[in-house]
């Protein structure tokens, strides 16, 4: 009995009610500040995806590549600069695009990845030749081939017999395969 | 004098004019404020000098500039050295030639742009399948929510077909729901040639929907008790058409450009394309609001089953049903609680690394938790209590509730199939998932605040 007169007491459920009014704003004001970091997460989360990584050299080099090479052809590119390419230029990269539809794509990705890693002229070439590529992109910046970021090795470029510098932009270039 | 206080006069009439106009139209004025920010987390598309490259966006660029250029959609595909046929679906691609070829933008500008417009259909969306389910105020507070996933932010702020069809999926369920054909049919033509995985989730969604509408119906044949025949057939038509007719348009696309209609042949079900979704990833993408306030969602939602399904029951005495349901209720509330307050796991002693709940309360022992459990659950019992006299929670459909429960069931079975040894898409569908977790957060959130209106009006009304 005495419970129950505590629960049907006029001021006792007064209290009450304010009790939960208040519980009810502070809960918004953590749903505010809650809401406000999430939002920074998710902004931070997204602002991970907003690099070009293609370089302003490379947008440039795309006038070259219309008016030097035809349609469609194919050149050893990385990821990025595959992607880059097709899209501005209608050409294609070696890498580049939907990789799901691609038969043999891992060690496609693993021989791109080996054409700009070793040093040894020759087997670049080949690599470039067994995936029909006549030309090759050695960009400003780091390449992602799928499975490492890494600076391309340039020694193997100055071998006459397999490469042949055909344009040059600071340190952006590209190589004809002999 | 007198001017300037006929001028103060004037001035606070005109402010409480515009308050007046401002609380008459303030669900507009909110839902504004919602695009607002869902613009303001969009503008990071435009802040570097080229338009973001990652997940593949240029390859969309080559076809649209293959059609702006040649006058035709390319059948071969530009990936890895060409010569393999263009299977992606080219609905985004001539959107973006077309908007060049209108405007004459740059293909670069004019996928920022379009970028921007998806910014602004995403809390529209929501906020149009949320009001229709549950109403103004759920529409309301999914609009904001849309705004607040990680995971839906990275795949729409990035110029791609799945931005457009994430967009546009709350807009065809809302026709889907709504029974409203004509745009359903048109909203799930649209997807389909704009994003495949999109309308894997709308025929997964609606699948699910279907299957349930049939276990009701079965439910109730069981159990004798008559239904809305016409009402239920057409729901299960239009869930039906909108399936078949998807497929339909799919299976013609591919066997145009591939010459057969095998999708397991595909290398993305082939390779098992995508990766587990852990709960720390899942918490982060989603984020914790979201996370924290679905779960509230869910739970309204399992209660109203449970009610349902025990009024449906004859041979149940009527004096136990409340207390059979708040038992229910009681034992879904408990074990809710527990699952977020130890870390959204059921392992033992997983709060001792507290990474998801929003508060710092530091590592929780297992007594507290069930301690704060029993709290919670009593709270669910009695917050069902309160929504059941509710007379907003009485006008909605209990098919609101079963629908956006098979939304999430389809996300739910596309994320963490590799339980059951499918791995297929997995985290790929984290984004669709969120669609019905967004719409959940608010129910949930909503729920409370209709607590908090409610509770002091009845305890007041019921005890004086």
């Amino acid at each position: 009995m005495g419970a129950l007169s505590i629960l049907t007491n006029q001021r006792f459920k007064g209290v009450l009610a304010i009790a939960i009014y208040l519980i009810a704003l502070v809960s918004s004001l953590g749903v505010a500040y809650y809401y406000n970091e999430d939002m920074n997460k998710a902004k931070w989360q997204a602002d991970a995806w907003m690099n070009p990584v293609v370089t302003q050299e490379e947008e440039k080099s795309m006038k070259w590549v219309r008016e030097n090479t035809k349609e469609r052809e194919t050149f050893v590119t990385d990821i990025f600069g595959g992607e880059h390419m097709m899209g501005e230029s209608l050409r294609e990269g070696t890498e580049g695009g939907d990789w799901a539809i691609i038969p043999n794509v891992v060690t496609r990705m693993s021989e791109v990845n080996e054409f700009y890693k070793t040093s040894d002229a020759q087997k670049a070439s080949e690599i470039a030749k067994r995936y029909n590529a006549n030309y090759a992109m050695i960009p400003n910046r780091q390449i992602f081939a799928g499975f490492e970021w890494l600076w391309p090795e340039k020694t193997k470029l100055q071998n006459t017999q397999y490469f042949e510098l055909v344009y040059k932009d600071g340190d952006f270039e590209y190589y004809k395969i002999k | 004098m007198a001017d300037l206080s006929m001028q103060k006069g004037g001035s606070s009439e005109l402010a409480k004019f515009a308050i007046k106009q401002a609380y008459k139209h303030k669900v507009i004025i909110l839902l504004f404020m919602a695009i607002l920010l869902s613009v303001h987390t969009h503008w990071m598309v435009m802040r570097e000098w080229h338009m973001p490259t990652y997940g593949n966006t240029m390859i969309h660029v080559a076809s649209a500039r293959h059609v702006i250029e040649k006058g035709e959609y390319p059948l071969i595909d530009y990936s890895y050295g060409g010569g393999i046929a263009n299977l992606y679906v080219p609905g985004y691609r001539i959107l973006v030639a077309v908007l060049v070829l209108l405007t004459g933008l740059s293909l670069d500008f004019a996928s920022r742009l379009i970028v921007l417009l998806f910014g602004i259909m995403v809390p529209l969306g929501f906020f149009i399948l949320g009001k229709k389910l549950f109403g103004e105020n759920v529409g309301t507070i999914a609009a904001f929510a849309s705004i607040l996933p990680g995971e839906l932010l990275i795949y729409t702020v990035r110029p791609l077909p799945q931005a457009f069809g994430l967009a546009l999926l709350p807009i065809a369920f809302h026709a889907f729901y709504t029974k409203n054909f004509r745009v359903a049919l048109l909203c799930a033509f649209a997807i389909t040639l704009i994003h495949q995985e999109a309308i894997a989730y709308l025929v997964g969604g609606l699948g699910v929907y279907f299957g349930f509408i049939i276990l009701h119906l079965l439910w109730k044949v069981i159990l004798g008790k008559g239904f809305d025949s016409a009402k239920h057939s057409a729901l299960l038509k239009t869930s039906l058409y909108g399936i078949l007719f998807s497929l339909a348009v799919y299976l013609l696309w591919q066997f145009v450009i591939i010459g057969h209609i095998n999708v397991f042949e595909l290398a993305q079900f082939k390779n098992h394309e995508g990766n587990t979704v852990s709960m720390d990833s899942y918490i982060l993408k989603t984020g914790s609001l979201i996370a924290n306030f679905s779960l509230a969602g869910l739970f309204v939602c399992l209660a109203i089953f449970t009610k349902y399904a025990i009024d449906d029951i004859d041979s149940l005495p009527s004096e136990i049903k409340p207390g059979l349901r708040s038992f229910v209720i009681f034992l879904f509330a408990s074990f809710g609680s527990y699952f977020v307050l130890n870390n959204f796991s059921i392992s033992r002693n997983a709060s001792l690394v507290s990474i998801s709940f929003p508060f710092f309360l530091g590592p929780l022992a297992g007594m507290e938790i069930a301690a704060i459990s029993l709290l919670v659950a009593f709270f669910g019992v009695l917050l069902m209590k309160v929504l059941d006299r509710s007379e907003n929670y009485q006008k909605f459909d209990k098919l609101a509730y079963l629908f956006l429960f098979a939304l999430f069931f389809a996300g739910f079975v596309a994320v963490k199939n590799d339980a059951i040894g499918l791995r297929v898409f997995m985290d790929r569908f984290l984004v669709y998932l969120q669609i019905p977790l967004i719409i959940l957060a608010a129910l949930g959130l909503n729920s409370l605040l209709e607590f908090a209106r409610e509770f002091p009006k009845r305890y007041l009304q019921s005890y004086s």
